[in-house]
């Protein structure tokens, strides 16, 4: 087998097995008891919160553990806002967990803009900065894209909106990103920070949102009263506690790979591009994180392609994994890819646990597939 | 006292001499349909009767004999000896506890008893009104109905709410017919409906790997599950059929891509048709509905049919009938996913809407060693039998 999609998720750390099994059978106590395991517990999930904030460059007592980076968004978007109307900005390839909360924002009465994005799926620094008003309220840009692996500076686009809009909150989804591309929140001048566990290796079902202190959320989740108040729940202790360890051994781990995954990456590109007519890479090499490898080609189904890459034991995803079962076509528009590319399109992610020759292997698959599926061409 | 399940069988009643067939048919359905459950199932002249089930079981039971067909409706009733005070006590323990209108029914089966049907149904009321004074009767209109059913072996039942089942005939009444299953709307409506005449229902579907998605096929088997409760076990044929598109698609004229590849798959369906003992084949085709369903495309593909009838149960009903219908019997939510099935892929630009016979007969005579296709796709195909969960 080969997985060429951990974009979508990641196979978990032999290690976050490890420490499921030990929060889940040995310290499964409540955090919020009063008795000594469920101490250890707590203690588990403050030594926790504290690595996740150093792998961001925050304080331990601006991360906010949920259940998913989908919520993180939800949160950040849904739950920040003092002011009841103004300008919000998001990039028009964001993934559907922020683009959803634009709409719904959009609907409690808000103007909702949406920042052009290059064919490669970045924001267009310049137009973005054209958007910017002083009544904006917030602005969201993703720092790599799901979709491309495009990676923008969400530095200098937040340098950029405290010039121009002082109010405004400036939130990032960090989901593809973290751990791959480093971030130092307070550096960067960002106020929120999304990010998940199982693109890092560690299980599904858990999430953080850093949250810039000062910056104050009303309640997303009501009950008990943990993380902060804003978002009750009994705390996903194992989970927590994998993720913070995932994030200390995926750092290791990917820069490590990461020079085989750029080798890998400029071949495999060089290789698709002698092999199959008709064929666009999204993923701009230089300007896309190398584990990314977008493509669309021309007059053939990518779900197609899926399904033959898969009879060879190639896993390869269509696109957002979230968002490939409806018809959806926001991102292929925004990318400006033609339309008789949009149905054709295909995400191959490598990660550190790849093999060396994984992605070549799948490109030769991929253009056997194409060659074969081409002859059906609709007439 | 113990509780009760009446049930009451509809159109049987007409049949004449074989009677007996059909009741002894629906008496098994319903005893499958019970099997899950702890209980036990009795069946006197012209009555069943559910007894001795937990309480809990209670709504799941009645959920599962509102989709026995044959099964005109039921009644949960408190079952206890005859006798006067407790017949009163159970009668204003089911009269309902907000203002409004009763009457009370009476039948008497046993004559022995000193009270006539006419005085227990006054003492009954009578009774009523003084437990419960914010209730009035009302003999010809009335919101409740208090029933006392008074049995010749001893016993009296009490029951107000008549529960309505699905009517129809007992499945395996009607002798056997192969469904052509998509995943759409249509199709699984149009078993649905045969099933309730009586027919026991089999299904081909037609799979076009890798075009169409593994989603797609269970999709399928998922539409075909939803029909178990009501069809009882089904035989589900997903037949592979990718390489005769392919051949068409490489020998055909395009624009009978649809026209041809509806004829080898009723070829097929015939096939598995005879050998299950199917009578007939049943499509979901409705009149103008889409281009392959035109009078001159019906006739296309009924034309590949060699002997069997095929029936069509949708071919004058609304595209908005159907989707009722297939909401009520909950195929809706699975057949709304998007997924493309086979009859979208391969789609020429410009499907021919009103083929001529002769035409169609000629492209189909292109395609080479058809035989041998339609062999092979049955030989490749997955039988999946599929029981109720």
């Amino acid at each position: 087998m080969i997985y060429l999609d951990n974009a979508a998720t990641t196979q978990m750390f032999e290690e976050c097995a490890a420490v499921l099994q030990k929060y889940d059978r040995e310290l499964y106590f409540n955090p919020s008891a009063r008795y000594s395991g469920a101490l250890a517990a707590q203690e588990a999930v403050k030594d926790a919160r504290a690595r996740v904030a150093r792998r961001l460059g925050a304080d331990a007592s601006e991360i906010y553990f949920t259940a998913s980076g989908s919520e993180a968004d939800n949160m950040a978007l849904l739950c920040s806002l003092r002011r009841k109307s103004g300008r919000v900005i998001v990039s028009a390839a964001e993934h559907s967990a922020v683009y959803k909360c634009a709409c719904e924002l959009e609907r409690r009465g808000y103007e909702v803009v949406f920042a052009p994005v290059t064919p490669w799926g970045a924001v267009d620094t310049e137009r973005f900065t054209e958007l910017l008003t002083p009544d904006t309220v917030l602005v969201s840009v993703m720092h790599v894209s799901n979709e491309t692996g495009a990676v923008n500076d969400i530095k200098t686009l937040a340098a950029a909106v405290k010039k121009r809009c002082p109010k405004a909150l400036f939130h990032s989804d960090g989901v593809q990103a973290f751990c791959k591309e480093e971030i130092n929140v307070h550096a960067a001048g960002i106020d929120m920070y999304s990010l998940s566990g199982h693109k890092i290796h560690a299980p599904k079902g858990v999430g953080a949102l850093y949250v810039k202190k000062g910056v104050h959320l009303s309640p997303f989740v009501l009950g008990g009263g943990q993380e902060g108040g804003v978002r009750s729940a009994t705390e996903n202790v194992a989970g927590i506690c994998a993720l913070a360890l995932a994030c200390e051994l995926a750092g290791e781990r990917m820069r490590a790979a990461a020079p085989r995954l750029a080798k890998e990456r400029a071949e495999a590109e060089e290789y698709l591009q002698k092999n199959i007519d008709d064929l666009v890479i999204l993923s701009r090499r230089g300007a896309c994180l190398d584990g990314f490898l977008t493509l669309a080609v021309k007059g053939v189904r990518g779900e197609v392609l899926v399904h033959m890459l898969d009879d060879e034991g190639i896993f390869v995803g269509t696109g957002s994994a979230c968002s490939s079962h409806s018809a959806d076509k926001r991102i292929a528009a925004a990318l400006g890819v033609p339309d008789e590319y949009a149905d054709g399109m295909l995400r191959l992610t490598c990660g550190d646990m790849n093999a060396e020759g994984d992605l070549l292997a799948a490109c030769r698959a991929l253009a056997a597939a194409v060659r074969k599926e081409r002859k059906y061409i609709k007439r | 006292m113990d509780k009760v399940i009446l049930l009451r069988y509809g159109e049987l009643f007409l049949k004449g001499r074989n009677r007996s067939y059909f009741e002894g048919v629906l008496a098994r359905n319903i005893k499958a349909a019970l099997a899950p459950f702890s209980c036990t199932f009795t069946r006197t002249q012209n009555r069943y009767y559910v007894e001795n089930y937990s309480f809990a079981d209670e709504f799941a039971i009645i959920e599962r004999l509102k989709k026995v067909f044959g099964l005109h409706s039921l009644s949960v009733a408190v079952k206890l000896p005859t006798a006067f005070e407790e017949i009163y006590a159970a009668a204003i323990d089911c009269a309902p506890s907000v203002p409004g209108t009763f009457r009370v029914n009476v039948k008497r089966a046993d004559k022995k008893l000193s009270m006539n049907s006419m005085q227990i149904a006054v003492e009954t009321g009578a009774r009523i009104l003084r437990a419960k004074p914010y209730l009035t009767v009302d003999l010809h209109d009335p919101e409740y109905v208090v029933n006392v059913d008074i049995r010749e072996n001893g016993h009296t039942y009490i029951f107000g709410e008549t529960v309505a089942c699905a009517g129809g005939m007992p499945v395996g009444t009607a002798g056997k017919g192969m469904l052509l299953l998509s995943g759409g709307f249509d199709s699984p409506v149009a078993g649905w409906r045969m099933a309730k005449r009586g027919m026991k229902i089999f299904a081909v579907h037609y799979h076009s790997y890798p075009h169409t998605s593994l989603q797609a096929k269970e999709k399928v088997v998922d539409l075909a599950k939803k029909l178990t409760p009501w069809c009882g076990g089904i035989t589900l044929y997903v037949v592979p059929f990718t390489h005769i598109q392919e051949e068409i698609h490489r020998r055909c004229n395009a624009n009978f891509m649809i026209t041809v590849m509806r004829r080898v798959m009723v070829r097929i369906a015939e096939k598995l048709a005879e050998k299950e003992g199917c009578g007939c084949l049943i499509t979901g085709e409705s009149l103008g509905q889409v281009a392959s369903q035109t009078m001159e495309s019906i006739t296309s593909t009924e034309d590949a049919v060699r002997a069997l009838p095929v029936f069509r149960p949708l071919i004058a009903m609304d595209k908005t009938e159907i989707m009722e219908q297939a909401e009520r019997i909950d195929t809706y939510e699975i057949s709304k996913q998007p997924f493309e099935d086979c009859c979208t892929v391969f789609l020429p630009r410009d499907p021919v809407i009103h083929p001529k016979l002769e035409e169609a007969r000629a492209e189909e005579e292109k395609l080479q060693e058809e035989e041998a296709l339609i062999a092979e796709a049955i030989a490749g195909a997955e039988v999946l039998e599929l029981k109720e969960e």
